[in-house]
């Protein structure tokens, strides 16, 4: 059998077709990194480590977590309870001084998610449930500046498993509602 | 090709160059999640009355950063106990839906046009009472007609005494099912739907009984049948559909006994024959607390064969299985499992009751009941106690309402021909067109939409054209309010004020308070308070009978003497519950609160209040009769026969619509009538069904998106209209599966997609009914048929109820 003849494919001649072609594609590939596994970017580079070494607690900035499902960000005036005066020497706070003064909201990023059909409750699994936070949230007091992404990846397969080994509902719709 | 280092240099740098350029722009695009102003995450859960349908279920909103998100039941509600149905739970999406109405507009360029202007809320009310004092001055009050969907709750009630007040006695509202109503009036004398207790029930025979779908309550209908089928302790409850449809209740049910349509009551009389037959039935529940079953003499020296003698004379079984489909075997086995499980009842609603015969049907299927000996005992037919509200101070009516009032209502039947219904709504529009029995100057329509939901839509649309001032207030531009001179967006009910007593057809008397869960999110206003805030500026003398600022207040004044009712409790949990229940079976009533503020803070905070205590063997309550007695022969209806005109008293022989086939007492005993259909039997061969899915039960149902997904879920059918037909039925049509075709009556044709289902019963094709808008909103408008066109205007007899089912249809493909 014959096979039909192929045309051939004529690659342009002109170096810059090519380099703007590649470019375009270059261009592309970081953005699609960029944004969607870019990860989070915090409006402030908040130090935990340092506010829990001076003896603050998890509660003290994130005050919804033993009240509600979300845990909730911090507003401004939980800043403005310790730094409406600088109460360190570092360079660095007086950013917070300053928009504390401002009186403009810190618009904290949500780093953690769960898919949106998925009901999670704070109240539950740290009241109810006696888990402490790093348990989820890792290791995140101890970190002096914050992570792009979450310090542990939350997937229903651990879940499941912790679900399952404290005897609590395991069936779809305790979570997916 | 090749690439040179320079060149791939040149291209990396390149790209970190342009990036800082694109980096504001490519957020937009490439999030998944639209961030709105930041908000720290505050949550609230606030309680409150699901409004989608009358079962009033107690809901909890959850509300983040005051926007409602999710809303779920209230797990300390009587009704639903935590649990939801898909209506409750879409309640966010009516809340957030775009085609709202978003505040008060006025037609520009007369009734016919499209186009609408908006206005101030002032403006739009200074029209209202400019129109309503012309009328009061001329003293023409009557000439204002006020259209609602619902017959009883707090909206009822506040239009009711503004109507009164104004002086217009034509306040109409839908009579949802009014043969229902009359079976439990002619037989025990009450006004009411009969009310159920699902939970404690043995055997449920339902007649057609929509349970778990378009039920007036379904999640309490949803619960009991899952309580039935797996919670309860000991012994499961069989259930049984009967029905020409297999069902979403008939598939979750023991058995479906497929029957012909308008036969369900000949069924029921069947299964009495053989109850009777066989000395199956309660003899002394028979004796004490029925009237009409055996031979009786009356005063007047009259004999009477006794319900009995009827049953025995008339419904042998082979007539019964001819006439209904159900094999003579299928109906001694039913008769003796019902008469055997006891607590057993049967059950109807409109799918029974939308034939001619309709109003025999529910009194044949309700004597089930009384010769099971199950009205007023646990798992029987009960009657639902009242919550024991304020009541509103006695109107004081001037003398030219008083004249007004006393005029003809607008949906009177004239000649007294429809002697069981005190109102006719599918008349008026006849009557407006005739101007009889005057002409019609102001219409009000409030949750109502006739245009989509009565039979005869095209007749109501004539009669509006007619109408010099309509005024709509209506949340969604329906096909109603299309045809409206001034429409004033109501609020949904997560943002509102309100009580709401749950279904009569739960037994105990439960009542919600609904609090808005958000901020007003339009520029609308509940009808309530624009109703309360028209009172107020229709001059002094009319704002002094509404002595309440807004809905707010009202509520406060309705619920003002639950404290000293000395009885019930607020929502609680299980254990105070049963504690009360205990006590108020002993007669004992401990109160929870000092002050009747504490009390009325905590009823609003927790959502509602309600009376656990169910007092049974109250039969002066519960049989209302002359006899004081369940009646097999109905003296109530005996006497409203006698009242007729042209009537020689007492006796019923001849005062009969002239189709009716019975005759002297069987007219106002359950018996068998044969149903009529519109259409010849040859050219029309096949009877139409016509079912309500319960994503497709609420008015503005059909406008979102998730109802439209899962209405037809049990055939994969959504977004459109289907029509079920039996696969032999199909074969022999010669239609195949997702064909299109025309189903066609005597009154109109209607194109669908055929869907082959084993679960429809050879002869009958089933539309579901809730789709086929010609308005209401971008996910509704023209999509899928509305079958109220197939169906012209029959009316029952007696109660002039509009008849759903009664129209022969032919199907042929497109």
């Amino acid at each position: 059998m014959k096979l039909p003849k192929l045309k051939k494919f004529k690659i342009p001649k002109s170096r810059w077709i090519i380099l703007f072609c590649l470019l375009l594609v270059a261009i592309g590939g970081i953005l699609i990194v960029r944004n969607v596994w870019g990860g989070v970017k915090q409006p402030l580079a908040f130090n935990h480590k340092i506010h829990m070494e001076n003896d603050l607690k998890c509660f003290d900035c994130h005050i919804y977590y033993e009240k509600q499902a979300s845990s909730g960000k911090p507003r401004l005036e939980i800043c403005a309870g310790c730094h409406e005066e600088p109460v360190g020497k570092r360079e660095k706070e007086k950013i917070v001084v300053e928009l504390v003064k401002s009186g403009r909201e810190i618009e904290w990023q949500r780093l953690y998610r769960v898919p949106e059909d998925v009901y999670f409750s704070h109240r539950r699994h740290v009241v109810l449930g006696k888990i402490e936070c790093d348990f989820c949230h890792g290791d995140i007091g101890h970190r002096s500046k914050p992570p792009s992404r979450p310090l542990k990846k939350m997937t229903m397969k651990k879940c499941l498993s912790c679900h399952k080994e404290k005897g609590t509902a395991t069936d779809c719709i305790s979570c997916h509602r | 090709m090749s690439l040179k280092r320079r060149d791939f240099i040149k291209i990396i740098s390149g790209s970190a160059l342009t990036l800082p350029l694109l980096e504001c722009s490519t957020k937009r695009y490439f999030s998944t999640i639209r961030k709105n102003q930041w908000a720290p995450g505050v949550e609230e859960w606030v309680q409150s009355v699901c409004g989608a349908c009358p079962g009033a279920c107690g809901i909890l909103v959850r509300v983040v950063d005051g926007k409602a998100v999710k809303i779920e039941g209230n797990p300390a509600h009587p009704v639903n106990k935590g649990r939801l149905c898909p209506l409750g739970q879409a309640g966010t999406q009516m809340l957030y839906n775009p085609d709202r109405i978003k505040g008060p507009m006025k037609k520009v360029g007369g009734r016919t046009s499209t186009q609408w202007a908006e206005i101030s809320w002032d403006e739009a009310l200074e029209i209202l009472v400019s129109r309503l004092n012309k009328l009061k001055t001329a003293d023409e009050a009557h000439k204002f007609v006020l259209l609602t969907e619902e017959s009883r709750g707090m909206c009822h009630e506040l239009f009711d005494r503004f109507m009164n007040a104004f002086g217009s006695p034509n306040h109409v509202s839908n009579v949802s099912n009014a043969s229902l109503v009359q079976a439990l009036n002619l037989t025990q004398g009450i006004n009411l739907p009969m009310a159920y207790d699902f939970e404690n029930s043995n055997y449920i025979l339902s007649f057609g009984a929509s349970i778990l779908t378009s039920w007036p309550s379904p999640v309490q209908s949803m619960r009991a049948f899952s309580y039935l089928r797996q919670g309860r302790p000991g012994k499961k409850a069989k259930i049984i559909q009967v029905e020409p449809r297999f069902s979403i209740t008939a598939s979750r049910s023991d058995k479906w006994v497929p029957i012909k349509p308008g036969t369900e009551g000949l069924l029921a009389l069947g299964l009495a024959y053989v109850i009777i037959k066989e000395n199956l039935y309660e003899r002394s529940y028979i004796e004490n607390f029925t009237f009409g079953f055996d031979p009786w003499i009356d005063e007047r020296g009259e004999a009477h064969k006794g319900f009995g003698n009827l049953i025995l004379n008339n419904y042998q079984l082979d007539f019964v299985s001819e006439a209904t489909g159900v094999s003579v075997d299928s109906i001694v086995t039913l008769a003796k499992e019902f008469a055997g499980n006891k607590p057993a009842v049967a059950v109807a609603d409109q799918n029974a009751t939308d034939y001619s015969n309709g109003l025999y049907n529910a009194l044949a299927i309700h004597s089930l009941n009384a010769l099971a000996g199950s009205i007023d005992i646990p798992g029987g037919v009960l009657v639902k106690r009242d919550v024991p509200l304020n009541e509103l101070p006695v109107l004081a009516l001037d003398p030219a309402a008083r004249r007004s009032l006393s005029q003809p209502r607008i949906d009177r039947a004239e000649n007294n021909s429809y002697p069981l219904a005190a109102s006719v709504p599918s008349l008026i529009p006849e009557n407006i067109l005739k101007g009889k029995p005057y002409p019609i100057d102001l219409l009000f329509l409030c949750k109502s939409n006739p245009l989509f939901t009565a039979l005869n839509g095209e007749a109501f649309q004539k009669a509006f054209e007619k109408i010099p001032f309509i005024v709509s207030f209506s949340s969604f531009m329906d096909e109603s309010a299309v045809f409206a001179d001034i429409v004033l967006p109501d609020k949904t009910y997560l943002e509102k004020h309100q009580y709401v007593e749950s279904s009569p057809l739960s037994k105990i008397p439960v009542l919600g308070i609904g609090k808005p869960a958000v901020e007003n999110l339009y520029n609308t206003r509940a009808t309530e308070d624009v109703f309360l805030d028209l009172a107020q500026r229709m001059g002094e003398g009319f704002a002094a009978h509404f002595p309440w600022k807004n809905s707010k207040e009202f509520v406060l004044y309705k619920i003002d003497n639950l404290f000293q009712a000395r009885k019930g409790i607020i929502f609680t949990d299980a254990f105070e519950e049963s504690q009360l229940k205990l006590l108020e079976e002993r007669g004992w009533w401990i109160p929870q609160f000092s002050s009747a503020s504490e009390f009325k803070d905590e009823l609003i905070r927790k959502g509602g209040w309600w009376d656990p205590y169910y007092d049974y063997g109250v039969k002066s309550f519960v049989f209302q009769t002359p006899s004081r007695k369940f009646e097999f022969y109905s003296q109530i209806f005996a006497a409203k026969i006698a009242e007729l005109p042209g009537r020689p008293p007492g006796n019923p022989k001849e005062a009969r619509p002239q189709t009716m086939e019975a005759k002297g007492d069987d007219i106002v005993m359950p018996h068998y009538e044969k149903p009529r259909f519109s259409g010849d039997e040859k050219e029309y061969p096949l009877y139409l069904h016509i079912h309500q899915p319960l994503s497709l039960s609420h008015s503005s149902s059909a406008d979102q998106p998730w109802f439209q997904e899962i209405m037809g879920f049990h055939l994969n059918m959504n977004w459109d209209s289907w029509a079920e037909i039996n696969p032999r039925t199909a074969e022999e049509l010669g239609i195949r599966d997702h064909d299109e075709i025309w189903i066609e009556s005597v009154h109109g044709k209607v194109r669908v997609i055929a869907k082959i289902y084993p679960g429809a019963m050879p002869g009958v094709v089933s539309l579901p009914f809730g789709l086929g808008h010609k308005a209401l909103g971008r996910w509704a408008r023209n999509l899928g048929v509305n079958p109220m066109e197939l169906i012209g205007t029959v009316l029952d007899e007696w109660t002039g109820q509009a008849l759903k089912s009664s129209a022969r249809i032919k199907v042929y493909k497109a």
